[in-house]
């Protein structure tokens, strides 16, 4: 991938942010051989994340919502490095991560995971889980690595007895908390959470909840909050980014977005949701028709296949810009003044020939 | 070529405490009978092997009256054509087999896992290569590795052992590198990196653990088959060679009076054969315990 | 992509792989025959008493002056040429000996792994349907023991029960000297069949017996408990069961669709294990005198006669690749899902 530094970032930058710029992930489809490179032909690829810019400033919590297989998880694996962009860089504070001490990063940087029956080694304590962070960042003897993990078991409301537990032997709420608590114990300014309660049963879900909200504030953190869930994120975080086939459509302030949502995919996917009854007119647009394949994906705007308001001869075949509509940044091409004038042909891939 | 040993990760052994979960597997190897008989058998083996100097009437290359005499309550099993106690040298041989086997599959045992390991682990370009390798190997059947190796360094029962070991890396490297690719893929694997952990200490620390049930079970299967192949490499004449009381090299002396004295090819051979059911009872019993969703 | 271009694709890559592991395997071979310690002119001249000279000239003649790149390339050169060498013992080119002894060693393998596809077939099926039984835990039992035995004991035991005690079969040979056999083909069951001489097949027969037998028991058993369990799995399929519910009887459910899915795993198990079984060929033609490849290669290995046992395990080594690519080919044709 080409420097993309003379692209002017989307999205403002304060000091300190962990952001991601013009982020783009894709996974080569396996087979085929060696027969299509040497034809020539590009390598048919899944292109799970496409051009994503997304800042995230501390004492903020972003959400991000979008279908199954939107890249939700994806995204948020590029965010703590666990997956190599293809396209795209992530910063820390205007630096470029791949600059920086992977150490130093994943002090500042950690994440939870979705199941947290999968999430913990069954043949390690929970003691040893939670102090293995400390250990691999050489801080502290044990002694101190001991003591400091029994004050995070408190914080995150377990007890000292749970230090010698394994993994089988607890709940999957207080699982959760487990690793919840060897995240924090690094003492990160960043924590990616990555739909930490859509394992859990729904009475633990809020409890979760409660404990996440409660150490973001005491802790000053800035995350990043993943579900499917929209009332979770109208309730709990400050921004929102709307996900589809691998691309931000509408992202802003909760309450902006929420209280009128302007891109159709937000509507539908909001209208799906039982309690939101806030949305503007009455057309019950429910999400219809198949996803489709984000390997051969659809020219133009990627929802224009299910899309109640697309236009024909123009959504399927330019691709809708972000731009600034009513306070949030949507795209989408009703709120085009020009439309069809997008400057980039439409097709799969953003990617300039090498 | 792949081999259906499909590793289960990290086969979870019923609750609480490392001591109750030993516990719990125990009661589980003496439900299933096989198993349990195979760790009856390999236990009796293995105190045989221990205590083999007190069990043993005779030195091993000590001369009786006799020579090439049938069996009688002073020799159980006879006294062979240069008149050594049969049953001593069978159950000094005992020591020798079980720490023959024993060296040969810890060989296999620790290069195959380390390929595999890595193999699995990192895949690519790495897991080619290596596979590749280990398909070299493949098409040597441990007997002409042991020729090969023969020629080279001269038949000894060390050498048998070298080649043993080394034909049954590649086995290894496939069940290791197998059980490694599924449990590589879990998510607690994910989060050990994203704490900062390095590969090696992923390696060590998140995956090993996991993958040892069907290690242990492909330890426990190998024994019986090395401990086989350490016997036809000595009647071959490419391992241990005479006097020394190994099964297969005692078999080898027995060939020339087998139409005249066929009972010096008797006990060698049943102790080869109950020692290697042996340890197939106890592997195959293991599989069932803690590597469930594989089979041979 | 298309479908065929795929499995053609595939074809090719387990081609050169196979290739590939062959050439790697004679740089094996060529090293470690240059490892055995002594002088190869010398152990050619033996105990002869020769000049310096001589044995210079000898060298010289031998390429063991020029470095083991130029050596090792024109080794294989020839090798490619189906030049092995010659024989130290009598000095005849070794492939003609080999490919010999090949036909020996295969008339046995083919007998053997045919009886022990067939028993082990058959004992597994009914097994599998009667799971449970007294027949099936009897073949459990003796598979393991099948398994577990020494393959030259068991042999051992056949030959003391068989020809010692009832004199039934001869001890070991393949044909008797006092019995004459027109050569035909080199395989002396098909030659004697073909020039209808009932009495060398007879002979041949008598001897090829016991060491057929001794050879089949490890496959048998390893097909014998692979077919039950693939039987078993068979069994509970949907469409067994449906067949079962359209009125087939049991058995003819059994034959038409659980047997076909039986075949498989006894081909996985031939093309897996076929390098195990080799070296059983070796121990059994030894026990048993036949005069076959392995035994060929024991006495060379004794005899320190290295070109032929250079040439021996080369050709064993390309018998266990190429059958393995074979099976690895079939499989990708039969399965397609079977990658790796
Ligand atoms: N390692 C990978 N290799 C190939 N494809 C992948 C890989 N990881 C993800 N994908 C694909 O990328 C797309 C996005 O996956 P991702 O897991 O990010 O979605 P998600 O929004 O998190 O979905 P969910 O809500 O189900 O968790 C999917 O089509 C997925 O199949
Ligand atoms: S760009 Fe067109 S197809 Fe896409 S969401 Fe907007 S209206 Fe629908
Ligand atoms: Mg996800």
């Amino acid at each position: 991938m080409n420097d993309m530094s003379d692209k002017t970032p989307r999205a403002a930058q304060a000091d300190g942010d962990l952001a991601v710029t013009g982020l783009s992930v894709s996974f080569p489809v396996r087979g085929g051989g060696l027969l299509p490179f040497l034809r020539g032909k590009e390598r048919a690829a899944v292109r799970a994340v496409q051009d994503v810019t997304l800042a995230v400033r501390r004492g903020e919590m972003v959400g991000v919502a979008g279908e199954s297989g939107s890249g939700k998880s994806t995204l948020a694996r590029a965010f703590v490095q666990l997956q190599a962009p293809t396209g795209g860089r992530v910063t820390l504070g205007g630096q470029p991560v791949s600059s920086l001490d992977p150490l130093a990063f994943r002090e500042q940087v950690q994440m939870v995971f979705q199941d947290p029956y999968n999430s913990l080694n069954p043949r390690r304590k929970v003691g040893t889980i939670i102090t293995d962070s400390l250990v691999v960042h050489k801080r502290g003897t044990p002694a101190e690595r001991r003591a400091q993990a029994l004050e995070m078991l408190d914080r995150v409301h377990l007890t000292p007895a749970h230090f010698d537990r394994y993994p089988h032997e607890l709940s999957g709420g207080q699982r959760q908390r487990v690793a919840i608590a060897r995240a924090l114990i690094l003492n990160p300014k960043f924590l990616i959470l990555d739909e930490p309660t859509s394992a859990l049963d729904v009475s633990v879900q809020a409890k979760v909840i409660d404990l996440i909200q409660e150490l973001e504030r005491d802790l000053n953190l800035g995350s990043l909050f993943i579900t499917h869930d929209l009332n979770l994120i109208g309730y709990l975080t400050d921004r929102v980014a709307v996900m589809y086939m691998g691309r931000i459509v509408e992202s802003g302030a909760v309450e902006t977005i929420w209280a009128n949502p302007l891109h159709p995919y937000t509507r539908a996917l909001m209208e799906a949701t039982p309690s939101h009854k806030s949305v503007r007119g009455k057309t019950r647009a429910l999400l219809k028709g198949e996803i489709p394949s984000n390997v051969n994906l659809p020219r133009g705007c990627a929802f224009h296949t299910r899309c109640p308001r697309r236009i024909p001869g123009i959504c399927d075949t330019a691709l809708p810009l972000p731009q600034t509509v009513e306070g949030r940044t949507v795209a989408c091409h009703l709120y085009n003044d020009l439309p069809g004038a997008a400057p980039f042909a439409a097709g799969p891939g953003e990617e300039p020939a090498a | 070529m792949s081999i259906p040993l499909n590793a289960a990760p990290g086969a979870e052994l019923p609750k609480s405490g490392r001591l109750s979960r030993l516990r719990a597997g125990l009661a589980l190897v003496v439900e299933n009978r096989s198993a349990l008989v195979g760790l009856v058998c390999v236990s009796l083996l293995l105190l045989v092997a221990l205590f083999a100097p007190l069990i043993a009437p005779y030195e091993v290359d000590a001369f009786t009256d006799g020579v090439l005499e049938g069996p009688s309550w002073m020799h159980p099993f006879g006294i062979d054509q240069i008149g050594r106690d049969v049953f001593s040298r069978v159950v000094e041989g005992t020591r020798i087999s079980l720490a023959v086997g024993l060296l040969a599959v810890t060989i296999s045992l620790v290069a195959g896992t380390i390929i595999g390991l890595l193999a699995g682990y990192y895949g690519g370009m790495v897991d080619s290569v290596l596979m590749r390798a280990m398909d070299i190997v493949l098409a040597l059947p441990y007997v002409l590795m042991a020729v090969l190796i023969a020629a080279i360094l001269g038949p000894s029962l060390q050498n048998g052992i070298i080649a043993i070991g080394l034909v049954r890396i590649p086995r290894f490297a496939r069940v290791v590198r197998g059980a490694t690719m599924s449990v590589a893929q879990l998510q607690y694997v994910e989060a050990a990196r994203s704490i900062g952990a390095s590969d090696f200490r992923i390696i060590l620390h998140e995956i090993l653990p996991n993958i040892l049930g069907p290690l242990i079970v492909y330890f426990t299967l190998s024994l019986g088959d090395a401990i086989l192949a350490a016997a036809v490499l000595s009647f071959l004449g490419l391992g241990a060679q005479p006097p020394m009381p190994e099964w297969g090299a005692m078999l080898n002396e027995a060939q020339r009076y087998l139409t005249t004295h066929p009972f010096l090819s008797v006990f060698p051979g049943i102790f080869i054969f109950v020692t290697v059911l042996s340890f197939n009872l106890l592997g195959d019993g293991l599989r069932d315990v803690l590597d469930p969703k594989s089979r041979r | 992509m298309s479908n065929s271009h795929s499995v053609l694709a595939k074809i090719g890559k387990r081609f050169v792989n196979s290739a590939f592991v062959l050439l790697v395997l004679t740089v094996v071979v060529f090293a470690a025959m240059r490892a055995i310690p002594g002088d190869p002119v010398e152990t050619i001249v033996g105990v002869e008493a020769v000049s310096e000279e001589t044995l210079a000239a000898l060298r010289k003649e031998m390429g063991l002056d020029q470095s083991y790149v130029v050596q090792y390339f024109t080794w294989l050169g020839n090798l490619l040429q189906g030049d092995m060498g010659q024989s130290l013992q009598n000095h005849e080119p070794v492939l003609p000996i080999l490919l010999d002894r090949l036909k020996a060693t295969a008339e046995l393998a083919f007998l053997g792994v045919l009886i022990g596809a067939v028993v082990g077939v058959a004992a597994g099926t009914i097994a599998g349907m009667t799971r449970g039984s007294f027949f099936d835990t009897l073949v459990m039992f003796v598979t393991l023991s099948g398994i577990s035995i020494p393959v030259f004991w068991f042999g051992t035991i056949l030959i003391v029960v068989f020809s010692v005690y009832f004199d039934i079969f001869p001890t070991g040979g393949m044909i008797s000297y006092e019995v004459s056999l027109t050569h035909v083909t080199g395989f002396k069951l098909l030659d004697s069949l073909l020039t209808l001489n009932g009495a060398a097949f007879l002979n041949v027969l008598s001897h090829i017996v016991l060491p057929a037998i001794t050879l089949s028991t490890a496959p048998a058993a390893l097909i014998a408990r692979t077919t039950r369990a693939s039987v078993l799995e068979t069994i509970n399929e949907d469409y067994v069961n449906a067949a079962l519910a359209r009125g087939l009887s049991f058995p003819a459910v059994v034959m038409r669709h659980v047997m076909r899915n039986a075949m498989i795993p006894v081909v996985t198990i031939l093309g897996l294990e076929i390098g195990v079984y080799l070296g059983g060929s070796i121990v059994t033609e030894t026990l048993f005198s036949w005069p076959g490849l392995g035994r060929h290669l024991m006495q060379a290995i004794l005899a320190h006669d290295y070109p032929v046992v250079q040439g021996a395990i080369i050709f064993y080594a390309v018998i266990i690749v190429f059958i393995n690519l074979i099976v690895d080919i079939s499989y990708g044709i039969i399965d397609p899902r079977v990658h790796a």
